[in-house]
This record gives C-alpha cells, sequence and structure tokens, in this order.
C-alpha cells in the first residue's frame, strides 16, 4: 500500500534538478499540460537563482498563473529533495483561483490587510457544491507570519488556511514569494482556491512538552529575540538546559530541543533560529516577554510521520495527494537521524508534494517543527440528500 | 531541575529569580493590552483554533446521534407495521389529526369507504365516512360526538368508547385514546360474538326466571295474586284461592277485580264494613305504595291482607289465614293475664315479708349493740378493776416482806407464810384477769410480733419457776433453744409461764416438768410436759375456758384462768395451741409458733430471775482485783452472800489458790484492767488453761467500750460495767454456775415417758385462722 503504482489523478507534477534556470524550468515543465491548468504552483530551490527561474517561467507557462515561493528543500515525487525545481499544475477542471498579493508586509499593518482580504474574498465567486480553502506563501524572514495569519484567519472567517514561509536553504538571508510571474520579498502570497475535490486539512508535530518551565525574562517580540531566558543570557541557560556547551549550539541541536508553548491540551512548537553573538536566541515564531515554555522532547518521528498521513476520505479511500508544507528543521532532525531515506519513501508513497518551510501557518496560527498539508481526495457522485 | 541553574551563587539566583518574577508580572499585566502583537494574534489564534476544534468534535458526535436515532426510527416504523398487521384488533394512528398509519382490519372495517382510509386522511372525516357508510346500522353514540370530544379536549387522554353495529348482525368496539397532544389511537374489536352470547343468554335467563317465579308463586305458604294497573287479574296461586274459597274461574288471569268484589259481596264472605273501605284502601295503597289490613272473613275467619303496588303500577297482594294465629294467641293472652294477677300477689307478700324482717333485723341489730357495749363495758370495768386492786396487793406483799422478817422463827412465821400465799394467788389471778381483759379488748396492738429468741425466754422462764418447783419438790428442767420465732414478748412469756406454773401445780411431789423445743417444717414447737395428773378426754376442750378446770384438780387450785389466757394469747399470735394427755401419767402443751430468721443476741438473765434473798450463795468464788479497797468490798458482800471467796490481786495469785486448792472454782469475777498490762479475759483463759474447767466468769469493768465487750464474749465471760448493781450481779452468778453445771447444750430428751402416743389423746384444741 505504501509503494502506489500510480501518480496522482488530479494534479500534475513537473521536477528537475538541472542546475540551470531555464533547463529546469522547460525540464519541470515538459510533462504539464499549462493550457488545461487553472494554476501552477513553483517550489523553488536555494540552488537555483530566482530571477532567472522567473524569467524562464513567464516564457514557458504561456500565461498560465505561476504562484509559490523559495525553498529550504522540496519534496517531489522523489521525496525530499534538496535542488530541484518543483512545478505542480492544478487542472482547470478541478480548480478554480484567485490571488493577492500582500506587499511591505513589515511591518504588518492589519487593519490594511484585513480590508484588502474582505475585499478580495467578496469578490471571489462561489461555486455550488464546490469546496474552498486557501494557500498563504509568506517570505519567511518578514517574521510577520503570526499576525498576517491571524489576521486573515479572523477575516476568512469560513475558509480554512494552510501555509508555509519561503526558506532559502538555511542561509537566513532572503526569501521570495511568487505572485503571478514574478518575485517578491516582504511580501506574502494569498491564493483562494475552489475544487470539486474533497480536501482534509493534516497537521502533526512529533514532540511531547517535557522538564521543568522556562520564563523568557528579556526579548524583542517584534523581532522574536530573546535575550534572558530563567533570568540568565538566554543562550547559556538554554545550553545549560539542553545540557551541551554553548559552543556546540547548532540548528541540528536547535532541531531536536524546541521549545513547547503549552495552552490547554495543545502544545505549540516554538523553534529556535540561531544563537546570535550577545547569547540572544532567535525563534522562528511569535514568543513574548515572561512566556512560560518548556522543552519538548521528540517523539519517533518516521512513525508520527507515517500516522499523521494515514488518511481516508468517508468511503475510506487514501487521497489522491497531499501538498505538504514541511518544517525545514524536521528534516534536518530526519537528516540527522539519518532517516532521509525511509521518510522519502514514506513522502513518495503517499503522494506528498511541497517543499520545507520556515515556518507553517495552520487554523490561523504559525507554527515550527510542524508538518502541515492539505489531502485532496477524489471527488466522490454526491446523491442528492 | 530547578528553574535556576543551581550551580550559581545564591545572590546570582536571588537576582534571576527577581528577573523571573518581574518578566511575569510584566506579562500578566499586558494582558489586558490591546493592539496589534505577533504574540497575541498568535495566542487568540490558537484559543480560537482549539474551540473550533471543540465544536467541530461535537458536531460529528451530534451527526453520528443523528443517522443513529434514523435509523433507529425507521425500523422502529417497520417494526410497528409488522406487528399490527399481525393485531387481531384493527389499530390506526391519527398524527396531528391525520391518519398516520392503520392496518388492514381497521381499514376494512366497512368495505365500502375501505379505499378513502389513507394516511393523510383527517380523522374527522374519518368519522363522517363511517357514520355514512352503508354498513353503519347503529352505534350507541353519535360518532360526531366522539370526533368532536377528541378535537375539543386535546389534553384530555382518556378513552372514549364507542359500540358499532354493522351489517350481518357484525358488532365492533372502537375506543379512541389520546396517547398524547399530537397522537390519538384507534382501536377496534370485534365483540360480535360476545354480543350474541350475551343475547342468548339473556333470553334463556328471562325463560328460567320466570319458571322460577311461577314455581315460588306456587309454592308461597301465603296467598298470592298479582293485579294489572286497571285492576285484572294477572297470576295466582291455588294457596289464594284456598284462603278465599274461590272457584279458579273467577281468578282466572284476565278476570277483573271488581268480578272478584262482587263475588265475594254476594257470598257474603266479607263484612259490608270491610266492603265499604275498599275505594279508601285503594287510595291508600296509590298514595302509600302499600296497605296492610286485617278483615273478618266468611263466619270466624281472619285475614290479613297485604297489598304493595308493583313497578309496573299493578299491584300484588297477598293473603295470610289468621284465623288459628288469632285464636292461639287470645288463649294465651288470658293465661298471660291470669299468671300476671298471681304473681302480683305473690309480689305483695312477699314484699310485707320482707318489711316485716327488716323491722326484726333492726331490732336484732339494737339488741347487738346493746350486748356489745354491755361486754365492751364490763371488759374495761374488770381491767380497770384488776389493775387497781394490784396496787393495794402489791403494797400489802412488801408489808408482809417486812412481817416476814420481824416474825422469823416466831409462831407468826408459819401465819404470815400462809398469808404471803394467799396474797400471791390473789395477784396471780388479778394478773390473769387483767390479761384476759386485755387480750379481750381485741384492740389491734394488743399484741405486737416480732422476732424474738427463745433462749432469753426460756431460761427466764426456769429462773422464775425453778424455785416453786423446788419448794413442791417438783423436778423442773428448761432446755433452752436458741431459735427465732415470730411472737409477742409478753404474751408468749406470759403464756409458757401459765403452763409451766400448771404443769409444777398439778404434778404430784417427787414428778417432773420438761420444757423444750422441736423445729418443725419452718415451725418452732414449744413443748412443756409434765408427769401430773392429766387431764380426761371428755375435759380438753373445756380447760380453755374461763374459771374451769378439770374434775379431777383438787379444790383450791386457783380459779383456772391460765390456760384462758394461754388461749387467747395463741389466737390472737396466730400460734397453735394443742395438748395430749392422759389422767394419771401426765400431759403435754404444745405451741406452734413461726419460726424466723435471727441473730443470736448474748442472753442474759438479767431480771429474769427473782430468788429470795436468803438462799445462800455455796459456791467458791475466785475473785481478781487488782484494787486493794474493791478487792475487800466484794469479798465482804460475797461472803455476806454465803460464798467462800478466794481473792486474788493478780494471775499469779490467783493461779497460786487454784493450785493450791486442788479443784477449780465455780466461778471467776475479775476486773478487766489489772497490774502490769494484764487483762481479766486473759487471767480467766490462764485459770481455765491451769484447771483444765471451762469455768463460769464474769467481767466487772468500768470501760464501756465495745472492744472489751467483743474480747470477753469472744472468750465466753459474761460483763457487767461497775458501778455493779447487786441486783444484777447475784442472779448471774446464780445463772452462770447453774449454767455450767446442767450443762448448756444438753440435748433435748424426753426426761419421763408421759403419756402414750395413740392418736386419740393427741387432740388438737384450736386451729386459729384457716392454720391447717
Amino acid at each position: 500500500m505504501l509503494d502506489s503504482p500510480h501518480g496522482p489523478s488530479f494534479v500534475q507534477v513537473g521536477r528537475s534538478d538541472a542546475p540551470d534556470a531555464l533547463c529546469a524550468v522547460q525540464e519541470a515543465a515538459a510533462g504539464l499540460s499549462v493550457a488545461d491548468s487553472c494554476f501552477v504552483l513553483a517550489f523553488i530551490p536555494d540552488a537555483l537563482n530566482v530571477e532567472a527561474v522567473v524569467a524562464a517561467l513567464d516564457v514557458v507557462m504561456q500565461g498560465t498563473p505561476v504562484f509559490g515561493c523559495t525553498t529550504a528543500g522540496q519534496i517531489t515525487g522523489e521525496g525530499y529533495e534538496s535542488d530541484a525545481l518543483l512545478l505542480l499544475a492544478f487542472p482547470r477542471a478541478n480548480f478554480r483561483c484567485a490571488s493577492i498579493l500582500f506587499e511591505n508586509i513589515r511591518p504588518l499593518s492589519a487593519t490594511q490587510v484585513a480590508s484588502e482580504a474582505q475585499r478580495f474574498v467578496e469578490k471571489f465567486q462561489h461555486t455550488a457544491r464546490w469546496n474552498r480553502l486557501a494557500l498563504l506563501l509568506a517570505d519567511g524572514l518578514s517574521k510577520q507570519e503570526d499576525l498576517l495569519v491571524s489576521t486573515l484567519e479572523s477575516v476568512l472567517s469560513d475558509l480554512p488556511i494552510f501555509g508555509g514561509s519561503a526558506g532559502d536553504g538555511l542561509r537566513f538571508e532572503q526569501t521570495f514569494v511568487l505572485h503571478e510571474g514574478r518575485a517578491h520579498s516582504n511580501a506574502a502570497v494569498l491564493l483562494l482556491i475552489e475544487t470539486n475535490l474533497e480536501f482534509q486539512g493534516v497537521g502533526f508535530d512529533h514532540f511531547l512538552p517535557v522538564g521543568t518551565p522556562i520564563i523568557i525574562t528579556d526579548a524583542n517580540p517584534n523581532e522574536r529575540l530573546v535575550y534572558e531566558i530563567n533570568g540568565s543570557p538566554a543562550a547559556l541557560e538554554y545550553a545549560r538546559l539542553v545540557g551541551c556547551r554553548v559552543a556546540d549550539l547548532s540548528p541540528e541541536v536547535f532541531a531536536e530541543n524546541p521549545m513547547l508553548l503549552q495552552h490547554h491540551a495543545d502544545h505549540y512548537v516554538r523553534a529556535i533560529n540561531d544563537a546570535t553573538d550577545g547569547h540572544a536566541l532567535s525563534f522562528l515564531a511569535a514568543i513574548d516577554d515572561g512566556l512560560i515554555l518548556t522543552l519538548g522532547r521528540g517523539r519517533e518521528i518516521l512513525e508520527t510521520l507515517t500516522t499523521g498521513l494515514s488518511l481516508q476520505d468517508k468511503e475510506g479511500h487514501t487521497p489522491d495527494f497531499i501538498l505538504g508544507f514541511d518544517c525545514v528543521l524536521r528534516r534536518l532532525e530526519i537528516e540527522q537521524k539519518q532517516l532521509l531515506h525511509e521518510v522519502s519513501r514514506v513522502l513518495q508513497a503517499r503522494r506528498v508534494f511541497g517543499f520545507n518551510t520556515y515556518g507553517e501557518q495552520q487554523s490561523g496560527v504559525h507554527m515550527n517543527q510542524t508538518f502541515v498539508g492539505v489531502a485532496f481526495f477524489e471527488p466522490q457522485d454526491r446523491a442528492l440528500p | 531541575m530547578s528553574l535556576v541553574d543551581p550551580n550559581d551563587a545564591p545572590e546570582v539566583q536571588i537576582a534571576k529569580q527577581a528577573k523571573i518574577i518581574d518578566a511575569l508580572m510584566r506579562r500578566a499585566n499586558r494582558q489586558k493590552d490591546v493592539g496589534p502583537s505577533a504574540f497575541r494574534a498568535f495566542q487568540s489564534a490558537i484559543e480560537l483554533q482549539q474551540q473550533v476544534a471543540a465544536q467541530i468534535r461535537d458536531l460529528a458526535r451530534a451527526e453520528t446521534e443523528l443517522e443513529s436515532a434514523r435509523y433507529e426510527r425507521e425500523r422502529t416504523r417497520r417494526n410497528l407495521i409488522e406487528a399490527l398487521s399481525s393485531m387481531e384488533e384493527g389499530f390506526a394512528l391519527f398524527t396531528s389529526g391525520q391518519l398516520d398509519l392503520c392496518n388492514d382490519l381497521f381499514s376494512g372495517l366497512a368495505p365500502d369507504i375501505a379505499s378513502e382510509i389513507v394516511p393523510g386522511l383527517p380523522i374527522r372525516q374519518f368519522f363522517d365516512l363511517v357514520s355514512d357508510s352503508v354498513h353503519l346500522v347503529s352505534s350507541d353514540r353519535g360518532l360526531d360526538d366522539v370526533a368532536a370530544a377528541l378535537q375539543e379536549y386535546p389534553e384530555d387522554s382518556t378513552t372514549a368508547s364507542i359500540v358499532l353495529e354493522l351489517s350481518a348482525d357484525r358488532w365492533y368496539q372502537m375506543s379512541a385514546q389520546r396517547t398524547s397532544r399530537e397522537n390519538v389511537v384507534l382501536l377496534l374489536t370485534e365483540i360480535t360474538a360476545i354480543v350474541r352470547q350475551n343475547r342468548v343468554e339473556k333470553e334463556t335467563l328471562i325463560d328460567r326466571q320466570a319458571d322460577y317465579l311461577q314455581a315460588v308463586f306456587q309454592n308461597m305458604r301465603s296467598g298470592v295474586c298479582t293485579f294489572s294497573e286497571t285492576g285484572t287479574v294477572l297470576m295466582n296461586n291455588a294457596r289464594f284461592r284456598e284462603i278465599l274459597d274461590l272457584p279458579a274461574a273467577i281468578l282466572a288471569p284476565g278476570q277483573s277485580i271488581r268480578d272478584l268484589l262482587k263475588y265475594l259481596r254476594d257470598h257474603k264472605m266479607v263484612r259490608r264494613e270491610d266492603l265499604a273501605k275498599v275505594d279508601v284502601w285503594r287510595r291508600e295503597l296509590t298514595s302509600r305504595g302499600w296497605l296492610r289490613k286485617r278483615v273478618g272473613h266468611g263466619v270466624d275467619r281472619v285475614v290479613e291482607i297485604h297489598a304493595n303496588r308493583m313497578p309496573d303500577a299493578g299491584f300484588l297482594v297477598e293473603l295470610k289465614d289468621l284465623t288459628l294465629e288469632a285464636r292461639t294467641k287470645e288463649t294465651l293472652e288470658n293465661r298471660v293475664m291470669e299468671r300476671t294477677a298471681e304473681l302480683t300477689r305473690a309480689n305483695a307478700e312477699l314484699v310485707r315479708e320482707y318489711q316485716e324482717k327488716a323491722v326484726v333485723e333492726e331490732a336484732l341489730l339494737q339488741a347487738k349493740e346493746r350486748a356489745e357495749a354491755a361486754v365492751s363495758s364490763k371488759t374495761r370495768f374488770l381491767a380497770a378493776a384488776s389493775h387497781d386492786l394490784l396496787q393495794p396487793i402489791n403494797a400489802a406483799k412488801l408489808l408482809i416482806s417486812t412481817l416476814q422478817g420481824l416474825t422469823r422463827d416466831t409462831e407468826l412465821s408459819h401465819l404470815v407464810d400462809r398469808l404471803n400465799g394467799a396474797f400471791g394467788s390473789a395477784e396471780q389471778l388479778l394478773h390473769s384477769l387483767l390479761d384476759i381483759s386485755r387480750l379481750e379488748s381485741a384492740e389491734p396492738d394488743t399484741v405486737t410480733p416480732t422476732g424474738l429468741c427463745l433462749a432469753a425466754l426460756m431460761e427466764g422462764i426456769y429462773a422464775d419457776q425453778s424455785l416453786v418447783a423446788e419448794q413442791k419438790n417438783v423436778r423442773l428442767d428448761v432446755v433452752p433453744s436458741s431459735a427465732f420465732v415470730r411472737s409477742d414478748p409478753i404474751y408468749l412469756l406470759r403464756s409458757v409461764q401459765n403452763l409451766v406454773v400448771n404443769a409444777i401445780q398439778y404434778t404430784e411431789p417427787g414428778g417432773r416438768v420438761l420444757v423444750g423445743c422441736r423445729r418443725k417444717a419452718g415451725h418452732i414447737v414449744l413443748e412443756v410436759w409434765d408427769t401430773g395428773i392429766g387431764i380426761a378426754h371428755k375435759d380438753q376442750d373445756r380447760i380453755f375456758e374461763e374459771f374451769t378446770r378439770a374434775d379431777n384438780v383438787p379444790a383450791g387450785s386457783g380459779m383456772g384462768l391460765g390456760l384462758s389466757v394461754v388461749d387467747r394469747a395463741c389466737r390472737l399470735l396466730g400460734h397453735t395451741l394443742s395438748v395430749r394427755s392422759k389422767p394419771g401419767v401426765g400431759t403435754v402443751f404444745r405451741i406452734q409458733m413461726e419460726r424466723v430468721e435471727g441473730e443470736r443476741e448474748e442472753a442474759e438473765p438479767a431480771g429474769l430471775m427473782k430468788l429470795s434473798e436468803d438462799t445462800a450463795l455455796e459456791h467458791i468464788v475466785l475473785v481478781i482485783e487488782n484494787d486493794r479497797d474493791a478487792l475487800y468490798a466484794i469479798t465482804q458482800l460475797l461472803e455476806q452472800w454465803g460464798a467462800s471467796v478466794l481473792p486474788a490481786h493478780s494471775r499469779e495469785e490467783a493461779a497460786t489458790f487454784v493450785r493450791d486448792m486442788g479443784i477449780p472454782p465455780d466461778i471467776i469475777l475479775a476486773d478487766y484492767q489489772l497490774d502490769d498490762g494484764d487483762t481479766g479475759v486473759e487471767v480467766v483463759s490462764h485459770i481455765r488453761a491451769v484447771t483444765g474447767a471451762h469455768v463460769p466468769a464474769i467481767l466487772i469493768t468500768a470501760d464501756r467500750g465495745e472492744p472489751v465487750r467483743r474480747d470477753a464474749l469472744q472468750n465466753d465471760v459474761s460483763v457487767l460495767t461497775k458501778p455493779v448493781k447487786l441486783s444484777r450481779l447475784r442472779p448471774m452468778i446464780m445463772w452462770k454456775i447453774r449454767r455450767f453445771q446442767t450443762g448448756e447444750d444438753a440435748p433435748l430428751a424426753i426426761p419421763t415417758k408421759v403419756g402414750d402416743d395413740s392418736k386419740d389423746a393427741e387432740h388438737k384444741v384450736r386451729v386459729p385462722g384457716g392454720h391447717a
């Protein structure tokens, strides 16, 4: 069952690991019926020049709208890849789409975003018996995803929003989102999608809260910077709690030892991006001064992934494909544990397509170290009630 | 793991903790802030997310429940329809006034409307259809009413029931019940079989009842005839005709009562005055509903007519032939009257006799009262006289006593002694008289029974009577008993004394008198034996009467009051007195008394002994007294009384006397407090030990304390306190010595054979108050 002999029926997938942008685009788009597509999602590896890819897409796509972003890794039909351009073409027969670009999101004007989104969603015609959802792709270094997604969630109240933050292959320098053939930094793209497919949201992580509380005693919430925890310099205290030397702190350590925020029965991962020179810690999700966190202990990542992707619709069918936004820190941990091959096989078998993010959005919440996705199922003949 | 690195210096830890607190406080304060903040946005988003998740869960659950409920409902409905089809009754459910479901039996009630009974049919219309059906013959109430009632009173859940008769003699009962505000259930039960069966049973019953009635009619003792409203004969029995002596034709059904009356008149069977009242009777019957008359019939017959109105406005006439009854009654009444007259006379006689008797009774009562008063005054007089007479006799005795002293050894001496004896008898007689008068007075407190010890009493008797016996040369033996009895001390003493005095008196010199006790099942029997002249059987009843003596009693033996006193006292005290005697052999008197539990007290003979002054104390008396003057004085006194005295100052002196003498003294008198801490009791014990004899001893001491007394009594030493009364000392010495010599514990034995044990000699004299 894990190895499905067929590809998905309701999305066309093209990939290329050609180092040249034009070649890659041409190769990837070769198998796609661009003319019959409603829109195309492009996930660009760090290795390719964004502007070159954009220019190539403009030529190749012949007016079919292209959305996407730069990434910290791709999930193609082969599983995890680092240098492959991934194109996903959504057929017109099954999808309708509208888009809006939010520019200069840093700092974010919530009221402006809200009013623009409001107008935008009102214009989007509703087709009877089609399902609606929204995809959000945001600059992964903007640090505005929290506010952005919660604003959109409150405006698009009856519309589930799934999103991923763009990456730049762990360089943390500049990330881009693609909107109608152009690359934007400090921006976010919102896609409103209607489909006659059934879909289910997916979201899981693999951490459990452990240990004593950690209190943020000094921070800059806007920059997601934490200077002190438990009254000590943040990096030093974190190293003490994790049990390693400050000098040994690395993305891998951060990936394995995230902090969790508990809220009622649920917990939310606050991933650490980096340790600065002043022993501050920068985070990939919203934090606050005075916040109480705990360390997270990872569970079996392969198992949680398999379980999380084991979805069925009401009739018991498996998804046709899953659009996935997978945190790059998860991938780091997987690589660290040398599980890349196994995980890739699972992703392949479950027909997961997508990219490695700097953050994931679901239900109005921006998180880290999670897997967020949308599983699409073959539409069932809906008998009249 | 603690919040703060425990390896830090304490002040550093404190500083960190302060920072932590500060941060928490800052955050807590910021909770109220509004305005955009990434974290606040995140926080509100996750709260919302969790709420939504919860709602989705609820929704999913509700949907599942709804689904299963829907399935259940479908199934129930299917089951219901199946169940209805198999029912033997027609069933229909109307929901909100419209037919929801029904079974075939229901819809097939009337074939012409069956096709119209389909779901959706309004209930009102259903009833209209039924009432318009050609098959409906009748119903016991309007179908419209039922329909209206069901609609009008939707709250009323009671059942409305209606019986429908359909063509071909088919019957149905239709029950309508409102099971809820919306639902009405109609049940259709076929009752054809029941209706038909009822009908058959009813017809049979009516026939049977008619037969039964006819039979009852014919067998009645009275004559009965029923008439219709218009007065024609309906039914009658043979007895009716028999009483009236009528031909059957006159009373054939359909005949008029007028013909009957006419027949009666023509045959002069009814008195004219009775016939004249017929109209009056009829009105009476009509207005009151019943009528009862007694009429003469024919020449000498009496008939009672009893008429009652019947429910159908006809009437029933019942006749009873009372001729015989009337005659019997007359005879009876005559007899009753005669008997009553007799009784009245007898009663008057009785009343008169009773009155006479009452007069006699009254007279008797007065006589009795007079007699009682006389007796009472006589008794009082006797008591007063006896008492008053005793005073001068006492005085005379004292004078005689003096005279005896003066005339001792003169020729007058004999005379004085005779005089003394005569006064003694007179005194005795007076005492007896006084006793009898007291016992006769029947006052409740004459005797006061208490628990008392016989020992003291018997010792007293001995002390009193031993001298008399001695003087008469009669041997008197008293065997004291320590038993306790319930009796009056004065009268018991007097009784025993009298018996002993009598015994001595009637015993010839050289004879014996013995006093002793026996135990007998909860009782004590005190017995006085003598070897006297005895009492003849014929006298044994009489001897207890006053002033009576047996024939063989020598003259001058007194007035014979003694036994009378004994008898009266015993009766009052509830003792049984009996006598057994044989002339020439002897007599025994017995007093049987109730025994009680008691503790024997050391009985002293003090005051009970009356010894004449001149009886010499011819005994050896050992006196131990450390005070020389006291020793001299008591030695002088004792020697004057005639005793040989061994005066000792101490234990050693006393022991020396005894040793020198070689025999034990007859009695020891000892002071308690001796020299060198010695005590009298110890010396007594010592002397007893030395002599090997239990010498009687009296302790004379000024110490009235209980320890001394107890010490003495434990060693069998009597106690007298100083100053010693000589009147007590002398009798006590006498008593102690005598007791020692006769032996205190001498067994009760019959010393002499007195009489025989033949039954006729035993004679119970009186049985007091119900005791056997």
